[in-house]
């Protein structure tokens, strides 16, 4: 026995010094360490395996020790959250060691184990009310593993689940700001930095893409609207509207069979929600979402759809009773804190539309016009003032000599309303960037993945012997036979 | 290396020690889940809790983090939430700072005693504050009456009304003028950040010509 720990350590610690090893001769060792840990029953990898190793160095044994040794427990207990496991216990700490030291080059080769083991601690923490204990230390640790935190695995939407309970909105951001570009291939290649490895042999390719679909079955449509949803939620606490609404808006244009989820219409109230925030009347639905689905939506969401009817009219009155008749509604659906802001809102988009309306006026004029809740000249030009100095609102406030006299409000002249649309295109524009960066990346990812490169193209035209490629390029007739070979290879998957 | 546990000596030196804001919540972040687990202890040490949730929910103002700020109100132990001094004045100052009441953030934060550990943070808190209104002020306003440029910054409004040099002079040193007859102030215009704008049109080269070498 003490031999296979011997040659597990001797192993792993070969690992650790790659640089001396070949690509190949590193993912042979790896999975052989794999394999070797796979098979180790609980005696060899239990006694002082995690107090002995360093989870640096030992990245895998340490893991294998850890789940094994939670696996035992719960065996032992007949519990799923044996005390041990809970935040306090013995083998919390020891997880938390792991996910704070662990060798992120080397988790890509261990995805599924890498998952239970976050999932163990985040259910932990959850099942003894102390989610902040797990939030932030998943956090940095998906950070570690996956840096562009592209990838949506079956514990994403637990963690938002228990950013949310924890408050600790800001600690999902790291993660919650990255795009999901993949699904499927739980599993991939690993970093192209991680020990300077890019592994492409068959052989490991075709074992990681049977773990991936391992995982990837574990996947529902359920996990992707409950991330979404639940992201959604987290932007509306941070009050960045647009960001909620992006997220709701993937979570009510998700495809359908036959009848929409619960998640997609609690997605869909509160996306009419945050369109009245943020934009003062309802968004555009997403062209995505089917005719039968919106009537669906409309249907199932009809207060809110009065609501933002109300809203949209300028119908104070109106707005106040339907506000009034929902309340059971709102507070049922947990939106209550949402439709208090919808007030406030409501005054914010009347001086809004006013600003579009008149070049000046004064405070007087607005209090003419607005509802009865902004009272006096005085208030509405506090709530003018937070607008312009939260730049929410583009204007300039005059007051006059003597306190009786109205203040008067004048809206920009085109030339600046131009440069601060200006500035706003150019961040959109940025962030479209960025989405597109990734998109490309992905795209790269997966024309290598399915051997549709431009190398792997040109490779394979040269084996078939097809004319018109030579070592000097593709010049000449290049066109048309590419044509040629996409309609091939299109043949092939189809 | 891990950070030393929390303690007051601890929290002393990462308060004197922190040269920026956002040294000070990088370094006070850290420590959460551990003050979150002293709380549960049956000898937790209450005056080191409130004094570290009290600096920690500062930086987050300081660090212009007002939502996180609330929710940290939150997830501090309520029970003490409910009966520390230091703790009900972060509530005060965070009421007052999401109403946008400034005379009420200025009374808050010069009139309400704050303990010795917390005085840098609040002092710091006032200046950029008031900075920051000033730089808000600038943009809002064509003209304003000195009283209600006094309840912004957090002035004497006697002193601003009656064109108190030294008072006039900390506008006035940010560009501002006054007409002597009206008595009114005139904020100056902020300029736009060229640095900024310079740094954008970067980006979108970058994004540009990453567009282009997809097109080939």
């Amino acid at each position: 026995m003490a031999e296979s720990i011997q040659h597990i350590i001797s192993l792993s610690s070969r690992l650790h010094s790659h640089d001396f090893l070949s690509k190949s001769d590193y993912d042979w060792q790896i999975q052989e360490l794999i394999s070797i840990l796979k098979r180790s029953n609980y005696s060899l990898l239990s006694g002082g395996l995690l107090t002995d190793l360093d989870p640096f160095e030992h990245t895998l044994p340490f893991l294998f020790a850890l789940l094994c040794q939670i696996d035992s427990v719960q065996s032992r207990t007949r519990s799923a959250l044996p005390e041990d496991v809970k935040p306090g216990g013995k083998l919390w700490s020891k997880t938390i060691q792991f996910l704070r030291t662990l060798n992120s080059s080397q988790i890509c080769y261990v995805w599924r184990e890498w998952c239970q083991l976050v999932e163990v601690i985040l259910r932990a923490a959850e099942n003894v009310g102390k989610p902040l204990l797990a939030v932030r230390v998943t956090s940095d640790a998906i950070l570690r593993v996956d840096p562009t935190a592209s990838l949506f695995t079956s514990f994403h939407p637990t963690f938002l689940r228990l950013c949310l309970l924890s408050q600790a909105h800001s600690y999902a951001l790291p993660i919650l700001d990255k795009h999901i570009s993949r699904y499927r291939t739980g599993f991939e290649l690993p970093p192209k930095n991680a020990g300077g490895y890019i592994l492409s042999s068959d052989n490991y390719t075709d074992n990681h893409a049977t773990e991936a679909t391992d995982m990837s079955t574990r996947l529902t449509h359920r996990d992707l609207s409950k991330y979404y949803l639940y992201g959604g939620m987290i932007y509306m606490a941070l009050k960045e509207w647009d960001k909620a609404l992006h997220s709701l808006s993937i979570v009510i244009s998700l495809p359908v069979v036959n009848s929409v989820s619960k998640i997609m219409v609690d997605g869909f109230k509160k996306w009419v929600l945050v369109s009245l925030l943020r934009h003062g009347k309802l968004a555009t639905t997403p062209k995505m979402i089917s005719t039968h689905v919106a009537r669906a939506y409309q249907a199932l969401a009809k207060p809110y759809v009065s609501l933002a009817d109300a809203f949209e009219k300028g119908d104070h009155h109106r707005l106040r009773t339907e506000a009034d008749l929902g309340k059971p509604i709102w507070r049922a659906d947990c939106n209550q804190g949402l439709v208090h802001q919808i007030f406030r809102a409501y005054d914010m988009f009347l001086v809004l539309k006013l600003g579009s309306t008149f070049s000046a006026l004064t405070t007087g004029h607005i209090a003419k016009r607005a509802s009865s809740s902004l009272g006096s000249t005085t208030s509405i030009e506090s709530l003018v003032a937070c607008l312009v100095m939260s730049e929410v609102l583009e204007a300039k406030l005059l007051q006059l000599q003597r306190d009786e006299f109205p203040t008067m409000l004048r809206f920009p002249t085109s030339v600046r309303v131009h440069s601060k649309r200006r500035d706003i295109t150019r961040l959109e524009l940025l962030r479209k960037g960025y989405t597109l960066e990734l998109l490309a990346r992905g795209i790269g990812e997966r024309n290598n993945e399915f051997r549709m490169g431009h190398d792997n193209i040109d490779f394979l035209m040269k084996c078939q012997g097809w004319p018109g490629i030579s070592g000097k390029g593709t010049q000449g007739g290049f066109d048309s036979t590419i044509a040629g070979v996409e309609e091939d290879i299109m043949g092939d998957i189809n | 290396m891990s950070a030393p546990s929390l303690s007051q000596e601890q929290l002393a030196a990462v308060i004197s020690s922190a040269d920026t804001p956002s040294k000070l919540y990088g370094t006070l972040s850290p420590y959460e889940e551990e003050a979150y687990l002293l709380s549960f202890q049956d000898d937790r040490q209450a005056e080191l809790l409130s004094q570290y949730y009290a600096a920690y929910f500062l930086s987050h103002l300081l660090t212009d983090q007002i939502y996180e700020a609330r929710a940290l109100t939150k997830r501090m132990p309520q029970d003490l939430l409910q009966t520390d001094s230091s703790l009900q004045n972060c509530l005060a100052l965070l009421r007052a700072n999401w109403q946008h009441k400034h005379e009420l953030v200025y009374k808050t934060l010069r009139e309400l005693r704050w303990s010795e550990i917390l005085k840098p943070i609040v002092q710091s808190y006032d200046t950029y504050f008031q900075e920051k209104t000033l730089r808000e002020l600038s943009r809002t306003y064509e003209a304003i009456r000195p009283a209600t440029a006094a309840s912004y910054l957090g002035l004497d409004p006697e002193s601003t009304a009656r064109g108190d040099p030294a008072t006039i002079g900390k506008l006035t040193a940010h560009g501002w003028t006054r007409d002597e007859q009206t008595g009114l102030l005139h904020p100056k215009a902020i300029v736009d950040d060229s640095e900024k704008d310079a740094r954008s049109y970067n980006e979108l080269s970058e994004i540009m010509a990453l567009i282009g070498s997809r097109q080939g």
